[in-house]
């Protein structure tokens, strides 16, 4: 505003200069603080990131990205955002009526990334708050338009709505913008794990995100034509969400509701899809300010650490493994031929302040067109062998403690899963309910990953820690079904809890190593269970000697070698 | 006083070929980007991604802006050379302190000197912001032209 326009304008019989809007007063308080912040010190955004001066990215000292989201949010008293999105229904007396908006919940989170900074964030609009913008609207859309038949009226509409080359589209697209308090668990988190447990013992780094918990939005669209069927937009948003809004998709980020091929009503996708349901209790995973989350993408990570070992395995290439692997479950380059799904059905006792999980759900694979019927089996061996052999999340190694050593009250220790339901469209599935079956499929799934990519002569990848070759590792089985745990004491054994290899580090509390040894209590039903201890040996350093004295204790357990070769 | 070329153009045409071949022209973009951040941020981004051939192209052009082109023009941007001390294999926590304790004093201080800089000269400052961002607006008219295509 320009001192003294006012009274220049009356004297000139022209219109005062007019009142400053809601939006230019929403600027003048930002514009102010953010001089205020700058008065002190520079924002950190304006530092280099790098550790020492500002670290946003990286989860282990969250005291600059805390300082950061203040800068950015510039929280009041309640810790609610300054700025929040005004959602604007449909025919209200608010001057924008012309523009549609449509209010949308998702029950997970929602990621989109700006593509800009050291940290992944979403899109800012004015005042900081954070949106999905109208292009990217527009472009789930368009990937929804791809799936319809050419003579389908629904293709014909989007096509409409968005245009073609010859006429531009009728729909405006103005983005998504989360309405109420969008800071609510905003910051996320990302711990890669698939190298320190799956190839060395070196330490890896937990990154920090930005990603919206369970959002409200307002999608906003606006066009310069009358007659637009409004219920229709609604309906295809809807159905284009489908598939997912925004990143991580695969790992059930962005989803509004179960998609098409985890629904029984879209019959012909489902009938395709590969479907299980669980049951499983377990350590929680939890979040920098260490509340608690479950989170559906560590069925994705266990699968694509078992096919690295699988494949490691059979496969000397590293590059042909990474390959193989990045184009069933996708990389940084490319999406991948694999889809999946977990639908929790229910969350049992878990509290906020708890840090276990009981959970039933249902996972759902599906995979893509470009896809063959061999990869989506091959991923269905998998994941049982991820059931078989271990578990899904956090201390998927151990046995869930509290069912199968009561007496151990120190923390939390170990996962278990349990079936809900049959293997649905799972092909050739053996049974696993006793020693026998069990070598018949880990023999049946070896011979598969090596037809599938094994070298020839086959051999395994040699400097991985977890490849899974018969030379490397043995997989020992109870003789006969239990109902109580034979080698649980042996992990709490003074000699062995301290051995890098079994135990996982050489001080009590100092983690140093993954764990070479897997331990699971596979149900078979009426309370007995198939005990499976799976050790890796295929390096005998971390072993510190105790290699023989841990299997022949195994041995006196009366647990049998079942797959794998007897070591010397 | 006669005409003085400073070459933007020229100059950031030299750093896109150089680095052409190395998979990190993308950078070209973020620079432009990070830029707005001002001089510190633009400055750390090298020692960030310093283990990755995108660190070497930040650290290049930074050196073009500070020697090439505001040097000749009298305006003296702080570089001083930074030499981040990565972890041995094996160290203790009080070593580890150590380490990062040198690492942070070395990046503060130019971190220092850099916004010092822009309280004691805001003009230079202003001029070394703009000059980088049409640096940075060279760099990627040149990416789009010179990257070579999959």
């Amino acid at each position: 505003m320009i001192q003294g326009l006012d009274q220049w304008a009356a004297q000139n019989d022209m219109e005062p200069e007019p009142e400053p809007t809601q939006s230019q007063i929403g600027r003048i308080i930002v514009k102010k603080q953010a001089e205020f912040i700058l008065q002190n010190e520079p924002p950190m955004m304006y530092r280099a990131q790098v550790q020492g001066r500002c670290n946003l990215q990286f989860a282990g000292d969250s005291s600059n990205l805390k300082k950061w989201q203040e800068e950015w949010t510039l929280p009041q008293r309640d810790r609610k955002p300054s700025h929040q999105y005004e959602y604007q229904p449909l025919n209200s007396d608010h001057p924008n009526n012309l523009i549609h908006s449509i209010k949308i919940e998702f029950p997970y989170r929602v990621l989109s990334n700006s593509g800009q900074d050291s940290i992944l964030r979403p899109v800012l609009s004015v005042h900081g708050i954070p949106f999905v913008p109208g292009s990217s609207v527009k472009g789930i859309f368009r990937r929804l338009g791809k799936f319809k038949p050419n003579d389908s009226s629904d293709k014909k509409t989007i096509e409409t709505y968005c245009g073609i080359e010859e006429k531009p589209g009728i729909l405006r697209f103005h983005g998504a913008y989360p309405i109420g308090d969008w800071t609510n668990c905003m910051v996320d988190i990302v711990h890669p794990q698939q190298s320190r447990q799956v190839r060395n013992n070196n330490p890896t780094s937990a990154f920090t995100l930005i990603s919206f918990y369970q959002p409200q939005f307002s999608f906003e669209f606006s066009s310069a034509e009358t007659n637009i069927n409004w219920q229709d937009v609604d309906r295809i948003l809807h159905e284009a969400l489908a598939f997912g809004l925004g990143g991580k998709t695969s790992t059930g980020y962005g989803f509004l509701s179960i998609p098409n091929y985890a629904n029984p009503q879209y019959s012909e996708q489902y009938n395709q899809a590969l479907h299980v349901s669980f049951k499983g209790i377990g350590v929680c995973s939890s979040l920098l300010n260490r509340q608690p989350e479950f989170r559906p993408n560590m069925f994705k990570a266990a699968l694509r650490g078992h096919i690295m070992r699988l494949l490691g395995g059979v496969c000397n290439s590293e590059s042909a493994v990474e390959q193989h692997v990045n184009r069933l479950l996708g990389s940084t380059d490319q999406e991948g031929v694999i889809k999946l799904f977990w639908n929790s059905e229910e969350l049992d006792d878990t509290t906020t302040l708890s840090k276990i999980y009981t959970r039933n759900g249902s996972l759902h694979i599906t995979a893509e067109p470009r896809a063959s019927r061999g990869d989506i089996d091959f991923l269905g061996k998998v994941l049982q062998f991820a059931y078989i052999m271990g578990g899904f999340g956090k201390s998927w190694r151990r046995v869930w403690h509290q069912k199968f050593m009561p007496e151990y009250q120190e923390f939390p220790i170990g996962c278990h899963w349990e079936l809900n339901s049959d293997w649905i469209n799972f092909k050739k599935t053996i049974e696993v309910n006793s020693k026998d079956s069990l070598e018949a499929f880990l023999k049946d799934l070896h011979t598969i990953c090596l037809n599938r990519l094994g070298s020839r002569p086959p051999a395994p990848i040699s400097n991985w820690r977890e490849a899974w070759n018969p030379n490397r590792v043995t997989v020992y089985t109870s003789s006969k079904l239990v109902t109580k745990s034979q080698a649980i004491k042996l992990f709490h054994q003074k000699l062995f809890k301290t051995t890098p290899a079994i135990g996982g580090r050489e001080r009590p509390g100092e983690p140093r190593f993954v764990s070479s040894v897997w331990h699971r209590m596979l149900p078979i039903g009426d309370n007995q269970y198939l005990e499976i201890v799976t050790v890796f040996h295929g390096d005998r350093s971390p072993w510190r000697n105790q290699f023989q004295p841990f299997t022949t204790e195994l041995k006196k357990k009366g647990l049998e070698l079942t797959w794998g070769t007897q070591p010397s | 006083m006669s005409w003085q070329p400073y070459s933007l153009d020229r100059i950031a045409q030299k750093l896109v070929i150089k680095y052409r071949d190395r998979e990190v022209l993308n950078e070209s973009h973020k620079m432009r980007m990070t830029v707005a951040y001002g001089l510190e941020r633009f400055w750390g981004e090298h020692l960030r991604l310093r283990k990755e051939a995108e660190g070497q192209y930040w650290k290049d052009v930074w050196a073009a802006l500070v020697n090439q082109i505001l040097q000749p023009a009298n305006i003296l941007l702080p570089n001083d050379p930074v030499n981040i001390e990565e972890p041995p294999r094996q160290e203790t926590k009080e070593q580890k302190a150590a380490r990062e304790a040198r690492n942070t004093e070395q990046i503060k201080n130019m971190a220092n000197k850099l916004w010092e800089f822009a309280d004691e000269h805001p003009d230079d400052q202003r001029i070394a912001l703009a000059v980088l961002t049409q640096l940075c607006d060279c760099l990627v008219w040149w990416t789009q032209r010179y990257k070579p295509k999959n």
